[in-house]
Parts: C-alpha cells; structure tokens; sequence
C-alpha cells in the first residue's frame, strides 16, 4: 500500500512575499491588486489577522483596524521560487515529487522506511527542510493524495495509519474540502448545507450514483473525495536540472551595494536548496530586468563548484563593476547549474589533502580575488611555443599508495627560467651579427656571454587567423648573459627582425 | 610489527621512532617535526634536513641568483611526496615545463596569479603597489586556511618589509595547518615572523663549446647558498650548488663538484 506525504505551505501568497523579503515577516501585511482605498484584500498574514484584518474587506477598512497596515501586491516571481523551493526540499527527501497549486507538494514515501525511524520522523524532517528554506510548513501522511492533503489542511503533522483514513474523513467538516474556491462551489456548498450534509463522513455514506444523477459528475468526485478514493496516482516532476530565484523590486537599483545586499538574500535561498539536494552551486545565469525594460543577462563562470555565498557573490561584484547594466535593476533572476560533489577517499598512510569542498571554496576564492583566469592548474600547453601554457581546473589525484620521492642528488638540480609575460620587446645592437647590447623596459645591459641561437619553427599548419589560431612561428633562441647577472632567453623573430625577452633563469 | 607491515604500503619508508610508536597516521607525515626535504645534500645539510613545516621559510635573492630553482625544487619533492601545494605569485612568472622537467607533479599543484589588471582603478603607482602587495598574502592565506596543502609557495616581487599584521597572520595559518611556506623575495620582508632565511647568489654561469666553431651552449648557473636566519638551527651554513639546464649531463656537476660538497661555514661577507 503507498503512502503518500502532502506539504502544505498555509496562506502561500503571503508566505512567498515573506520568504522573498523578511523584513515583511513581523509586520501587518496584506495582498492587493492596488493601493485605492477601495481595493479588495486578497490575502492577509497572520499578524495582520491578529488586528481584525480578514480577506474581502477593503483596504479603507484594513486600515480603521489597523494603522500600520502593509500593503503589497501578489508577486508572481516570488511564488513561483517559494513553490520551486518546496519541491527541491520535497526532492531532498524523495525521488517521486508532485507539486500541486498553492504552495502544495506530494511526495511518495515509498522506501524511505529504511532510512526514518517512523512516518512521525519522515513529517518532522519534512517540516524542518521547509524552514530551511523560509517558510513554515504543514505536513499529512495518508495512503493517497486526496487524504494526505486533508490531513495537512488541518495544520502541523499529521500521520494517518493504515486503513484508519474513514475515521479521520469521517469527522472533517466539509469545508475542508475547500469547495468555495472551485467554480460553482459556493452553490455547491449550499446546496449541500441545505440537504443538512455537514461533515465528510455523511457524504461518504451517500450512494454515488444517486448524488451523481442529482450533482452530475461533481457529485461522484466528491463521494469519492469523501470516502479517501484517490482517482489518480502521483504523476512525478523531472528532478531539477537548473535551480532559479527572482525577486521583483518596487523600485529600480542603480548602485551595486544594494544591488549585492537583494542578491546576497537570493544566493543564501538558492545555496540552501542546492544543498539539501547534496550538489554545489556551478555556473550561474543572472539576469536583471531593467528599468527602462531592456534586459541585462550575464553568465558567471564558478571556478570551482562552492557553496559558499561570499564567494559567489564577490564573483558576480566583480562581473557586475566590469561591466555595468546601463540602467537601474527592478528584477533579478538567478539560475544556478549544479553540480555534483567530488567523492573523496582518504588514505591513513598518505599525506593528508585538502578536503574536497574546502579545496572548492578556497579555489572560488581565490578565483574571486585573482579572476578564475588566474587560479587552476597550469601547464605547458602541447606545442613548441615555450610560452603556450594551459590553465585547467585544479583537481588533485588521490595520493598514490607507493610514493615516490625525488632521487636525492649531491648539489645539482635542474635550472628553472623564470617567465616574462607577455614577452618583453627589446633593442639589440648587434656586431656581425651577434648581440652585444640589449636595451628595453627595465633592462639595459651589455652581453658578456651568448649561447644560440637555436631555431625553433612550427605550427606552420595554422592560417593565423586570431587569437585562436596563431599564426606560425619561426623564431632563433637566444640566451644572453648580462653585465647586469642575469642570464636572459631570447628570441629575434627573423621575418621581422624584432627582439624580445621571455625568460630569465632564476 | 606483522600488522604495520601488513598494513603500510609497498615502497613507504616508516621511520624505527615511529614504528615503536605506533601505525603511522596520514597527518602525521606533515607533522612540524618532520621537515620537507629538498632532495639536494648539500642543501639540506645546511638547512638541518629540510624546510620546517608550519613556520614561514624566505629564500631571498636578487633576480637570477636561483631562488626560483630552489623554490622549485622544493615543489617537486613534496609533490612527489604525494603531498599538495599551492604557488601564489603576483607575476605569472610560473614556467610549467621548467618546473615540470625538474620532476614536478603539477597535478598537485595549486597555481594563483594575482590579476594585475584589477589595480587599475587605482589613481597612483603606489597605491595600485600597495593592493597587489596585500592581494598576495591574502591568497596565500586563503590556501592556508583551506588545510592539506603540504607546501605553499609565495613568489613576491617586492622587497618592502611586511606589514606585521599580515606576516602575523601569515605565520598563523602556517602554524596552524602545519604547512611550509616558503616566501621567495628580493631581500628578507618577514622579518621576526620567518624562521629560516635562506640567501642565495649566483656566482657565475657557464658556457662551453664543443668546437671552437660549433656555438655555445649555456650550462648552467653556480649558486651559492647560505642560511643568514635559522631560528630553529644553525644560522651560517653555506652551500655551492649547481642549477644545470640538463642535469644529467655529467660534464658541468663534474666540473663544479669541488667547489660543492660539505656545507662550509659562512664568512662575514656572505652574511
């Protein structure tokens, strides 16, 4: 028999506002279309209904109730993170997730016996993930949707055991159901207070085929509804391949301070949903909306997966002060792609190693700090250009179980140059051809001794086309001596018979 | 006895101290006691085996004088080691096929430059100096923080004295997570905060010829080392060292061998 757990986030409207900015969360607020004082109250939060307020009045008299009356418009945006968030949360727990309308999610509890103690654990931990996320949540365990979202209607957990569901039904007014919000419920409603049906249990006790002939198919659904007959099975989301996050602004941001302030919000509620599902946060996708309606997308590359936020958002500062949207920001949108932790085996007998996650933070750090074109593994990139370098990822091998060491020598090793980049372009003075002189930025120094030259050519095969297809180089190696006690490597191109300097042995 | 030898791996060397003790941990490799050799005698007979782990080691020298050699060789003994090691350098001066050539495993190796391009908001020479000065140390830190790397390399071009605060926190984190760091500099700019100073001059570089017709080739450089600040050892002991472009080529080592071997005591110039 499946059980089935329903997430119900009460009053969702306000919940969503709540969960996007938090200083709204000790304040009377409610939702309205506009700020007339005629305008209708669509939704109240639960201090403001501490004062009186209900849903209906008008905005004129909200406020003879309550002069610190919030009013905020329905945000579409924010709903739709706050309902996205409860899904991942679902997600974190199960595999097979539904999400429903009004911030309700269904999950299948299938399997997941051995890893709660009890369905009482299973609703606990649902509940703390939903916080996790800014929103307090109700859960209801039943064998199908319809019982398991009844039972989470009634607020805190609430676990129905096997074949008990009649006697929980049974007891429930039928204004659980919540006909009111259908279409035609309200007449529907009325009807049935007028046939005197006042809890669930006397309309499961109906024939369905009689209520049908009187209400037509309505009429069956809801016996059915009554009776904990689950007309279909959960039809389960894909998992989330993007997580994403909006925020609608009342007003347009022109400075990156606040900018980063709304943002920083934004990547914490992201950062947590990507951590519940176990992955780190990768590339991200920010797009503002502007106030002058155009729209200023900008993919930031994340060096190495983190979750930590300062990082994240110190690398979108850096995209943002490089280049600016040209108008104020009113909308902000950020899609992050995940990606998987790297498994990690330590060895006791092995040099210990940065943990992997510490490893990833302090690479977007750094990445941060220098630009992720300046942090990663540098090699020499296949070619014989001496200055072609190749910067990857920084993913360290596992220490290998037989470790070799360095053949100790007596006082020799291995001279190493030191780069100059990009090379450095100077003047030789030569006689008979060979350099007795070099000068250039910072150097200025006669030759006291010359090894070379040394022709190195290749890449003959390239058209030269850019920066990606260099064109072939032909170039005669020098290494040069100074009176100044450096020796230097150096190159005269002999097709433009221009010198220059990339190296100094150190 | 039977278990460790069941247990250790092929090929790892456990020292008789340890194995009196007890199965040798992973961490306890980079304990502070145990220094990271350099992998050269002469060398390391000077630094009493080795650079200290968890304390701020400089090597200092002019341009050209072999620091980046020694720095190097440095790297590739610990990465050979298996262990991790992060070099930070504010030039992009990092050779990777030199360096790699020298039996470096650049897999485990961390590189960071500190982007020049990001001072260019600042109005004047010496303030844009001053950001890349502190960017540098605050990435080395950064790697310190983050624990595991074995050896941390810091490639500084200037010759300014440390601030303490920073050299402070330097040392610190060094301490903290038991990692050799080693500052390459013109001249000593940690001050009190290191433990080991390490000087280096060229004393010259060699070239020869086959042929009196054939062109010259470039050997190699004499370094001359010497440890002008030791807390932890002997402060004065000096060294000759050949930094070769082929090192096993046999003609330069044999050439410069008599001037090297057994660690000499410094003389007054040298310090």
């Amino acid at each position: 028999m499946s059980r089935i757990a329903c997430i119900l986030v009460a009053n969702f409207s306000i919940a969503a506002l709540i969960r996007s900015d938090s200083s709204l969360a000790g304040v009377a607020l409610v939702i309205s279309d506009s700020h007339a004082a005629h305008a209708e109250i669509l939704s109240v939060s639960e201090v403001a209904a501490r004062h009186g307020v209900r849903i209906g009045m008008t905005l004129a008299q909200a406020r003879a109730l309550t002069a610190q009356l919030t009013v905020m418009p329905r945000s579409e945006a924010a709903e739709r993170s706050a309902a996205e968030a409860i899904a991942d949360a679902a997600e974190s727990v199960s595999p097979v997730v539904e999400p429903g309308e009004d911030g309700c999610v269904w999950l299948d509890l299938a399997g997941l016996g051995r890893f709660y103690e009890s369905e009482e654990a299973i609703a606990a931990e649902l509940m703390l993930r939903v916080q996790r996320i800014g929103m307090d949540a109700a859960v209801g365990i039943a064998a199908n949707r319809e019982i398991a979202h009844l039972a989470a209607c009634c607020g805190g957990r609430r676990v129905i055991p096997e074949r008990r569901e009649r006697e929980f039904i049974d007891w429930l007014p039928i204004d659980a159901l919540n006909l009111a919000a259908r279409e035609g419920g309200e007449e529907l409603e009325a009807t049935l207070a007028r046939w005197g049906l006042k809890r669930l249990g006397d309309l499961a006790r109906l024939n369905p085929d009689a209520l049908g002939s009187r209400l037509g198919r309505r009429g069956i659904e809801l016996v059915r509804l009554a009776r904990g007959e689950s007309p279909r099975p959960l039809h389960p989301r894909r998992r989330a391949e993007v997580f994403t996050e909006s925020v609608e602004l009342e007003y347009g941001i022109e400075t990156l301070e606040p900018l980063a302030f709304v943002m920083r919000a934004i990547l914490d509620r992201l950062v947590e949903r990507i951590g519940m599902r176990g992955l780190l946060a990768g590339d991200l996708l920010l797009t503002l909306g502007l106030t002058d309606h155009r729209i200023n997308t900008r993919r930031v590359a994340i060096a190495a997966p983190t979750n930590d936020t300062r990082a994240i958002l110190t690398l979108i500062s850096l995209s943002l002060e490089a280049a600016p949207p040209e108008a104020p920001a009113d909308t902000i949108r950020i899609e992050i792609t995940p990606r998987a932790r790297r498994p990690a085996q330590v060895d006791m007998f092995l040099p210990p190693a940065p943990a992997p996650d510490k490893l990833e933070t302090t690479i977007a750090r750094l990445a941060a700090l220098c630009g992720p074109e300046n942090v990663g593994m540098l090699t020499a990139d296949n070619t014989h250009r001496p200055e072609a370098v190749r910067l990857d990822a920084f993913q360290p091998p596992p220490p290998c179980v037989t470790l070799s060491r360095v053949e100790p020598v007596d006082h020799i090793t291995r001279l190493v140059i030191r780069a100059i980049r990009p090379a450095l372009e100077v003047e030789v003075m030569s006689v008979r051809g060979m350099p007795e002189f070099v000068r250039g930025p910072r150097l200025g120094a006669r030759v006291i001794a010359i090894a070379g030259p040394w022709r190195r050519d290749g890449e003959w095969w390239r058209n030269g086309d850019g920066e990606s297809h260099p064109p072939a180089f032909c170039r005669d190696y020098y290494e040069l001596e100074l009176d100044d006690g450096c020796v230097y490597r150096a190159f005269r191109d002999p097709r433009s018979d221009r010198w220059f300097v990339d190296g100094v042995y150190d | 006895m039977a278990a460790i030898s069941l247990l250790r791996p092929e090929g790892f060397q456990i020292e008789p101290a340890q194995i009196c003790a007890a199965v040798v941990r992973g961490h306890e490799l980079t304990l502070k006691h145990r220094r990271l050799s350099s992998g050269i005698a002469a060398l390391d007979a000077i630094l009493d085996g080795g650079l200290v782990r968890g304390r701020i080691s400089e090597i200092v020298g002019q341009v050209g004088s072999g620091r980046t050699t020694i720095g190097a060789r440095f790297v590739a003994a610990a990465t050979r080691a298996g262990e991790v090691v992060a070099w930070i350098e504010e030039s992009r001066s990092f050779a990777p096929a030199d360096i790699a050539a020298g039996s470096a495993n650049l897999e485990r190796v961390l590189w960071a430059s500190v982007n020049e391009r990001r001072g260019h908001g600042f109005d004047s020479a010496g303030r844009f100096r001053r950001y890349r000065f502190s960017a540098v140390f605050k990435a080395a830190e950064l790697v310190l923080k983050a624990g595991g790397f074995g050896l941390v390399v810091i490639d500084s071009g200037v010759s300014a004295p440390l601030p303490q605060n920073i050299a402070l926190r330097l040392a610190r984190e060094a301490e903290r997570s038991a990692t050799a760091v080693v500052v390459i500099a013109p001249h000593r700019i940690c001050g009190t905060f290191s433990a080991l100073s390490l000087k280096l001059t060229r004393l010259e570089a060699s070239f020869n010829r086959f042929t009196p017709a054939s062109p010259a080739l470039f050997d190699g450089c004499v370094i001359h080392a010497a440890t002008v600040h030791n807390k932890l050892g002997r402060t004065g002991g000096s060294a000759i060292l050949c930094g070769a472009i082929d090192p096993l080529a046999s003609s330069f080592a044999e050439m410069h061998r008599s001037q090297a071997g057994a660690p000499q005591r410094l003389d007054a110039s040298n310090a």
